[in-house]
């Protein structure tokens, strides 16, 4: 592995690699303190991303490492028209590693080709957020011993969400494993996720999401963003239409769980946070682990 | 010698595009930007009569080969056009362009968020997805353009 910036450019004993190493970072952190001594990791981040950008940042600290970057590109010199190739070429010459966070897509396949260190996607744009995934399935891979033979559900908006292609290429690598995707009709995936999908995974489309939840071993939520919307209107009209409430969860089974990239808006009701099957903020948690192991591999191999 | 040979002179050396749907010789001729090299002499000939395909366009290019991109350009817009190689006046090779699995530097994305319609050093490539009708993916976007999108940009 040299970048990450798809997870279609990586492979399933890859992902498998990377999830052990995050297991045995978890178990015995301190064994990792130090590890990055002396390397430097560049954040550059042209959108803001809190959660993304403090948890990979957090990584590299407790592996010993250093950090420098921008986290707005209003003050960066993004602001003065340099292009990513440039800004890519400088930072690669200031450090041993990049993350990159851009609103456009293909930013990540422009840096790879002007950088000489490796290139980790915090997501662009729509299209993929790679990291994110990993992190996901992490969380999936400790509760449920297993990335395969899974029923897992995909509800919200998984047209523009950035997190849901990298996911089902994720799920699309282990066998036996069946998505139902659930959302308003203007936000199901995009042809071309479809189209990779084809073949590698039982797929349903539908909107009922109550109708099936009993079958299925869990479910990310995504947040309906308001930016994606050409108007106050649409956007209205989608925004609420999933809420997961503990009645939506009544009729799960018994390991169900709930994950969700978080931030969340209305769409996971806070009843719901002290249920078992809340996992989203141990979910952010096991950021940081499989960031360390995806740091580590991309440096020390 | 047939009517239609003499209306479109033969060459020295060079390339022959024969078998161009009547009308698009000139949108063929621009697509290779031939026109902007001033040292290059073209002929064209357009709605000429063939046994084999009706009314036809036919381009000759003097003194030029064409390149691999060029030839991917011209397969995607007009699959089935033949391109035979002129050397001493004689064809030295023939060559039926068949929609390519790549094109570099043809297409433009249509996504406006695709980093490459920015200020970027770099060069545009799309797989083909699907050749008939052709869609096309944009390998730094993932975005699919459809048919009639790629040919507006002929
Ligand atoms: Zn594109």
């Amino acid at each position: 592995m040299e970048h990450l910036v798809s997870i279609r450019d990586i492979t399933k004993d890859e992902i498998e690699k990377l999830i052990n190493q995050a297991l045995r970072i978890e178990k015995n952190p301190s064994e990792f303190v130090g590890r990055l001594k002396g390397k430097i990791l560049a954040t550059l981040f042209y959108e803001p991303s809190t959660r993304t950008r403090l948890s990979f940042e957090s990584a590299m600290l407790r592996l010993g490492g250093n950090v420098l970057g921008f986290a707005d590109a209003k003050i960066s010199s993004v602001k003065k028209g340099e292009s990513i190739a440039d800004t890519i070429r400088m930072a690669a010459s200031y450090s041993d590693i990049i993350v990159l966070r851009h609103f456009l897509e293909g930013s990540g396949r422009v840096a790879t080709e002007f950088s000489d260190v490796p290139v980790i996607s915090g997501g662009t744009g729509i299209q993929e957020h790679p990291s994110q995934a990993l992190l996901d399935v992490y969380t999936i891979y400790k509760h449920f011993g297993r990335l395969s033979n899974l029923k897992v559900g995909l509800v919200g908006d998984l047209r523009y969400g950035r997190t849901i292609p990298s996911l089902l290429y994720t799920l699309a690598k282990f066998d036996n494993n069946v998505v139902y995707l659930f959302s308003p009709r203007e936000l199901r995936v995009r042809m071309s996720v479809m189209n990779d999908i084809q073949n590698k995974l039982e797929v349903h489309i539908g909107e009922d999401l109550d109708k099936h939840i009993d079958k299925l071993d869990l479910i990310y939520v995504t947040r309906v963003q308001k930016e994606r919307f050409p108007d106050e209107a649409s956007y209205e009209r989608v925004k609420d239409f999933y809420v997961i409430d503990k009645d939506t969860v009544s009729k799960a089974k018994d390991d169900f769980i709930i994950l969700h990239p978080l931030p969340r808006v209305n769409e996971i009701a806070y009843e719901v946070d002290k249920t078992p099957y809340a996992k989203y903020f141990e979910q952010a948690k096991n950021g940081v682990w499989m960031r360390m192991a995806l740091l580590l591999t991309l440096l020390e191999e | 010698m047939k009517t239609n040979e003499m209306l479109v002179s033969k060459i020295k050396e060079g390339t022959v595009i024969d078998r161009i749907p009547a009308g698009k010789a000139l949108k063929c001729v621009s697509l290779l930007k031939v026109e902007e090299d001033p040292k290059t002499i073209i002929t064209i000939g357009m709605r000429v009569h063939s046994d084999k395909v009706g009314m036809k366009d036919i381009v000759k290019i003097h003194g030029r080969f064409l390149t691999e991109n060029e030839k991917d350009a011209l397969a995607l817009f007009i699959p089935g056009t033949m391109i035979s190689y002129i050397e001493d006046y004689n064809v030295s090779k023939k060559e039926y362009l068949e929609t390519p699995d790549e094109v570099t530097d043809v297409l433009v994305c249509n996504n406006p968020t695709c980093a490459t319609n920015y200020r970027e050093p770099v060069v545009t490539k799309f797989t083909i997805m699907q050749k008939e009708p052709i869609l096309a993916r944009c390998l730094y976007c993932d975005r699919v353009m459809l048919e009639k999108n790629i040919m507006d940009q002929f």
